[in-house]
């Protein structure tokens, strides 16, 4: 079994790491995201997610509603099926009512894709911040690009390529404040 | 004395209206074959877990004022032989976590019941 650290989320505004997630649900919550914020109980993690040991993520959410991407109606009364093509645009489910109910960071997530890519720390003295980001850089064109080759090649259908190039889109992003206190002891 | 508990059917995609409906009335109406016409389901939402938006999973969380597992269990099963397409259900309650097939017979539906309220006697008594 894999080592498994989980935090529950928190709305506190200190002590944070937030962390989003989407693939081919689109969560409206944050701009097409959800922002899920955790509180650190352990100051070791950061440690671990610089040294590469922690950056899978799993989360789970609640959802109520669901939107449809062609009509932008309620997808649960709508005439259209998802993943159908609909004048060129194939039909996606859009969380319109999600809630966050749990985030955790792991060393092997269930599903490989949804992974802090990568990060820059800022050590901020006068806020007693450090703050983390992971981009989308050229890792996950580079992906694309991948499901494209093996799409041109026939080894995969367009069905499957869109929904692989969709699922390939996660990053995260995360920040922490430490007290004075939690400063001085900071391995940082 | 009534009965919380929820059951999940995992898909890749949310149900529309009149299958969610039909799924719904299916549960109640096996509930009734069994002779609990009190069920009902209080709420239902879905469900995204471990990060993979690609199955979600519908949760029904029903009240019955049956309150013995065994009747509730019986009630699923019948519900299982009705829908051939879902192979296998999980009964949560507070207490109780089984799992329950169309193909199960009563001896066997009794037995994993009291198999469950042992764990949990053994549980309680820990």
């Amino acid at each position: 079994m894999p080592k498994e650290e989980r935090w529950l989320k928190t709305k506190k505004p200190n002590k944070t790491i937030r962390a989003y997630a989407f693939g081919i649900a689109q969560y409206s919550a944050d701009n097409s995201s959800l922002n899920i914020e955790m509180k650190i109980t352990n100051r070791d993690f950061i440690q671990k997610v610089i040294s590469g040991e922690l950056r899978g993520l799993s989360t789970a959410y609640v959802i109520r509603e669901w939107e449809c991407s062609i009509c932008h109606g309620d997808l649960e009364e709508c005439p259209h099926e998802v993943g159908e093509k609909y004048d060129n645009a194939i039909c996606q489910m859009i969380a319109k009512d999600a809630k966050p109910i749990e985030m955790s960071v792991v060393q092997v997530p269930k599903d490989p894709r949804c992974r802090i890519i990568d990060m820059l720390i800022v050590k901020n003295d006068k806020l007693l911040e450090f703050t983390w980001y992971g981009f989308r850089v050229n890792a996950e064109m580079d992906r694309f690009k991948n499901i494209q080759k093996a799409y041109e090649s026939g080894l995969i259908s367009e069905k499957a390529a869109f929904f692989f190039a969709k699922f390939f889109i996660v990053h995260s992003e995360g920040k922490a404040i430490f007290s004075q206190s939690d400063r001085k002891k900071s391995v940082l | 004395m009534s009965t919380e508990f929820v059951l999940h059917f995992p898909h890749w995609k949310p149900f529309k209206k009149a299958e969610r409906e039909r799924l719904i009335a299916d549960i109640i109406s096996s509930f009734n074959s069994v002779g609990d016409s009190s069920a009902r389901v209080k709420d239902s939402f879905y469900e995204s877990k471990h990060a993979m938006p690609e199955v979600v999973t519908l949760v029904l969380v029903v009240l019955t004022a049956a309150a013995d597992i065994a009747t509730i269990a019986l009630a699923v099963r019948e519900f299982l032989k009705k829908r051939s397409d879902i192979k296998e259900l999980r009964i949560k309650t507070k207490s109780i976590d089984i799992a329950i097939k169309g193909n199960m017979s009563d001896e066997k539906i009794l037995k994993i019941v009291a198999e469950g309220r042992k764990m949990v006697e053994n549980e309680e008594t820990k």
